[in-house]
């Protein structure tokens, strides 16, 4: 791959930089350069919607909730069946 | 004032997601980020996506680093010739990056790799040829290369010919940004902001 010229932003950098553009911590300017560095860097794009796509999975987790007692009691008594069978 | 604006497919901004409505204005207050951000000409070849449009800012305009930033902004019409004109422009990019190369080659005395260089029409050839050359140390023929692997996407084979370029200075890679805007304008038919 070519390489950046001075002002350009490389690929360390840009990936250093992906939390903070995520979390919108970034000053115009750097946002700029670094939106400008997705433009040309495909394999960059395709990381920040890995990441984006990582933290909306860890988001649904969190949100999970336990299933119902009964199901829990039921998955119990099965578990302990084949344990014994 | 006018301007231009790339969006992905379906009106969507590239970096924020939000779908533009066809007509409709849209305020910066509404949109995360810092505002709404379009292109004066010379900002284009920056910031290629799917559907270019011409758009219409007002509110607070400021001009920042390759890119406006307005309090407000609504669509105005597709730019038709994009993206159909996206391969000419990139062919346009390589041939810049190939006259480069051979003038690099005559430059250090390579007159025959020169000549093939100029005169290979097929492209996979020339890609290989800019290949092998650049193994054997001409810098100008690996951008050469990479400028025809990335004709797929407008951005990145704009980026390398422009890096290829400024092997020869940094007024070298302003003159061939100068040279992609002027393409743009004159093939798209664009007017000036």
């Amino acid at each position: 791959m070519s390489r950046a010229l001075p002002e350009d932003l490389d690929c360390v950098v840009a990936v250093e930089q992906v939390t903070d553009y995520i979390e919108g911590a970034m000053p115009l300017q750097a946002r700029t350069r670094f939106e400008q560095h997705l433009c040309y860097c495909p394999a960059c794009m395709i990381y920040l919607r890995q990441i984006k796509a990582q933290i909306g999975v860890s988001a649904l987790l969190a949100e999970h909730k336990p299933p119902p007692e009964e199901v829990t009691r039921k998955l119990l008594q099965l578990f302990r069946a084949s344990r014994r069978g | 004032m006018i301007a231009w604006k790339f969006l992905a497919p379906g009106r969507i901004a590239p970096f924020t997601s939000v779908q533009w409505s066809a007509s409709e204005w849209l305020e910066a207050w509404s949109l995360p980020g810092t505002g709404i951000h379009a292109c004066a000409l010379e900002d284009l070849p920056y910031w290629f996506d799917e559907e270019l449009w011409r758009v219409e800012l007002s509110g607070s305009i400021s001009r920042e680093e390759r890119q406006i930033v307005a309090g407000r902004g609504r669509l105005l019409a597709r730019v038709e010739g994009w993206p159909s004109a996206a391969a000419e422009f990139t062919r346009a990019c390589v041939e810049r990056t190939r006259s480069r190369a051979v003038d690099a080659l005559q430059a250090a005395g390579r007159i025959e790799d020169a000549d093939a260089l100029r005169e290979e029409r097929n492209l996979d050839r020339l890609q290989k040829a800019a290949a092998a050359l650049a193994e054997d140390g001409s810098v100008v023929s690996g951008y050469l290369f990479d400028a025809i692997r990335r004709r797929q996407c407008p951005g990145l084979c704009a980026y390398v010919a422009a890096n290829a370029a400024a092997v020869g200075g940094l007024r070298a890679h302003d003159r061939e940004r100068a040279a992609q805007v002027a393409w743009l304008f004159d093939r798209l038919g664009l007017e000036k902001a």
